[in-house]
């Protein structure tokens, strides 16, 4: 059909790891792939055992196994302080105590630096820029009204309202072309909570940051993406669900906006966030793994959704008003047993011009992104179905 | 029946809440720099409930206010958005088929009521053609700290564009219902043109089930 070059394009584009296979015309087709069924998950303890699972010099002896901890129980809180220096990239899981401590020394060192850069800042010379003044403004409006509920933050005169807007201002300073954009502070806020600590809580954003910054761009880019990516990933999950979307004019999900912004930060108790967040640190069981969430909170709408005959904008209203009334501990169940689902699913390749089956498999197991696998699990690939979800894509260009 | 003056009414008259079925429905998109009060205008018209530290709007945010007005079941849908430019993608899409928009400025803030006219741009870019404006200067309570004159506001009202219906008022959220009342009963001889009879222009909505 006439639209089909566009339709290659579009997937060269967007699945770079198909790459390999799609010289020329397209040269990998995927036969029909049935999902199996979805297997029971459950869930672990925190880590609690911090000590035990360090070297005599404080060395972490086995960090995939921390992290699987960490992905299946999350942390307990007492524990937390010191485990997200290491998630967040502040701390390499092969340091030793005394690398550690002179880490930290070179980092406060480096903190402070760039604090006085904002702080020596005059006023007249600030009149002179526009944009840290605009970043200082958002963040002394954003800073009175983040999390003020937390007793980190409540009351006037709270210290922490401090902390929260010099982070943000020496983040602006560490990375200025981004500046301060909305939601930051919301990421900060946490992070501050459970380090106690300025400096500390500073490079963890920047770990953070590592991750999600480019949620934050002024071209949206990655936010457009990664809502194409949720709606195909949907669409092999739940192509009814998806077909109902559609047909609201909502195929674009732009109502989960907010939850891929900031990780959902807004979805659940602050209590909760501590731990959705670091399970997500966790980049287990694939990077992407935020967007599994996203589909496990869709899926377990997909009765109210379809069965109310909600419209374009009562999804909207539905999905926002889900905040604080959704159980992490299911969510969570729900998110990896749909990988598990999708990891287990069988690909049947149609080889032609070269690739053979072995040469894909890799790509799927190892999961380095869900694009690839998603077009493997993805029936009808090539059909009007992939057409319509192009038009989403384009429309929201 | 005007959907301008009917919707200050609303404000100060709400009647029996009902959710289910309607005679009309509206969609008011509320747009503005950020931190200039939206989120708490649309919450004390829902709620009647000033909240001081409300958080910042990520993407959009929905509320639904059904009110009895002359016989007639109206219902309100009141999407309140970020206000920080590089999110007007996201909140664009939410423009089109919206009835009516809000401008809002706060009153002792200079810049952000200098943005009104690019949010104004915005609005006529993105919104269907026929959309009711008002312009919202809140924070009214905070007059010793104003930078931004009602004169001023009536000014631009006057020399946007004559597709607009513009209307400058003021609100304090704060003081929510009562503060609306107090200018409400002035809002009539503010406009500045004469509104759109609603019935004219829009049918009742496709969901409309009664």
């Amino acid at each position: 059909f006439g639209g089909f070059s566009k339709v290659t394009n579009f997937f060269r584009r967007n699945f770079s790891l198909l790459k390999p296979w799609t010289q020329g015309s397209l040269s990998v087709c995927v036969q029909g792939v049935e999902l199996g069924p979805r297997p029971e998950v459950t869930r672990g303890r925190p880590l609690d055992q911090w000590d035990e699972l360090l070297d005599p010099e404080g060395r972490v002896l086995d960090p995939q196994r921390v992290k699987e901890l960490v992905f299946r129980g999350g942390v307990s809180p007492a524990l937390r302080k010191e485990v997200w220096k290491f998630l967040l990239g502040f701390y390499p899981w092969s340091s030793t105590r005394q690398q550690r401590d002179d880490i930290l020394r070179v980092k406060t060192d480096e903190y402070f630096r760039m604090k006085v850069q904002w702080k020596s800042v005059s006023e007249e010379q600030e009149m002179r820029n526009s944009l840290l003044r605009g970043y200082r403004n958002l963040i002394e409006r954003d800073v009175s009204r983040t999390d003020r509920n937390n007793t980190f933050f409540s009351g006037s005169d709270n210290p922490g309202l401090t902390l929260l807007h010099d982070g943000l201002m020496t983040y602006c300073m560490y990375n200025f072309d981004l500046g301060y954009v909305q939601g930051m502070s919301d990421l900060l806020a946490p992070l501050l909570f459970v380090t106690q600590n300025e400096v500390e809580s500073f490079w963890c954003l920047t770990g953070f940051m590592e991750l999600v910054h480019q949620n934050f761009e002024e071209s949206q880019e990655a936010m457009k993406k990664q809502l194409l990516q949720l709606s195909l990933l949907l669409r092999a999950l739940d192509p009814e669900l998806c077909d109902f979307l559609d047909s609201q004019d909502s195929g674009s999900l732009c109502f989960c906006f907010r939850w891929l912004l900031i990780w959902f930060k807004r979805e659940f108790s602050f209590e909760d966030i501590l731990t959705l967040w670091e399970v997500m640190w966790s980049r287990l069981p694939c990077e992407n793994f935020h967007l599994l969430v996203a589909c496990s909170i869709l899926e377990s709408q997909r009765g109210e959704l379809i069965g109310s005959d909600h419209d374009f904008n009562t999804i909207l209203k539905h999905i926002n008003e889900l905040t604080m009334k959704l159980d992490l501990h299911t969510v969570l169940c729900g998110a990896e047993a749909i990988y598990l689902q999708l990891a287990a699913c069988k690909v049947r390749l149609l080889p032609i011009g070269g690739a053979t089956v072995d040469q894909i498999k890799p790509s799927v197991v190892q999961m380095t992104g869900f694009n690839a696998f998603v077009i493997l699990t993805y029936p009808d690939l090539f059909t009007t179905t992939a057409s319509k979800i192009l038009h989403c894509h384009l429309k929201m260009c | 029946m005007y959907f301008v003056e009917h919707f200050s009414f609303t404000m100060q008259s709400a009647e029996l809440e009902i959710e289910d079925s309607f005679d009309f429905l509206f969609k008011i998109i509320l747009v503005g720099d950020s931190n200039v009060g939206k989120t708490c205008v649309v919450h004390s018209f829902k709620s009647g409930i000033f909240i001081e530290k409300q958080q910042n709007t990520i993407g959009v945010d929905f509320t639904v206010r059904t009110l009895k007005i002359d016989g007639k079941k109206i219902k309100l849908q009141v999407w309140d958005t970020a206000g920080q430019e590089r999110f007007r993608t996201i909140t664009q899409s939410y423009y089109r088929s919206a009835h009516g928009a809000m401008v809002a400025y706060d009153i002792t803030r200079r810049s952000t009521f200098e943005s009104v006219s690019q949010w104004i741009r915005e609005v006529e870019q993105y919104g269907a053609a026929s959309v009711l404006l008002i312009l919202i200067g809140n924070k009214s309570d905070l007059h010793a700290n104003r930078q931004v004159l009602f004169e001023d506001a009536c000014t631009l009202a006057q020399n946007v564009e004559a597709a607009f219906v513009l209307m400058a008022r003021e609100l304090m959220a704060r003081n929510g219902m009562t503060a609306i009342d107090e200018i409400s009963l002035e809002a009539p001889s503010l406009t500045l043109n004469s509104s759109h009879p609603v019935r004219d222009t829009l049918a009742p909505d496709k969901n409309c089930r009664c």
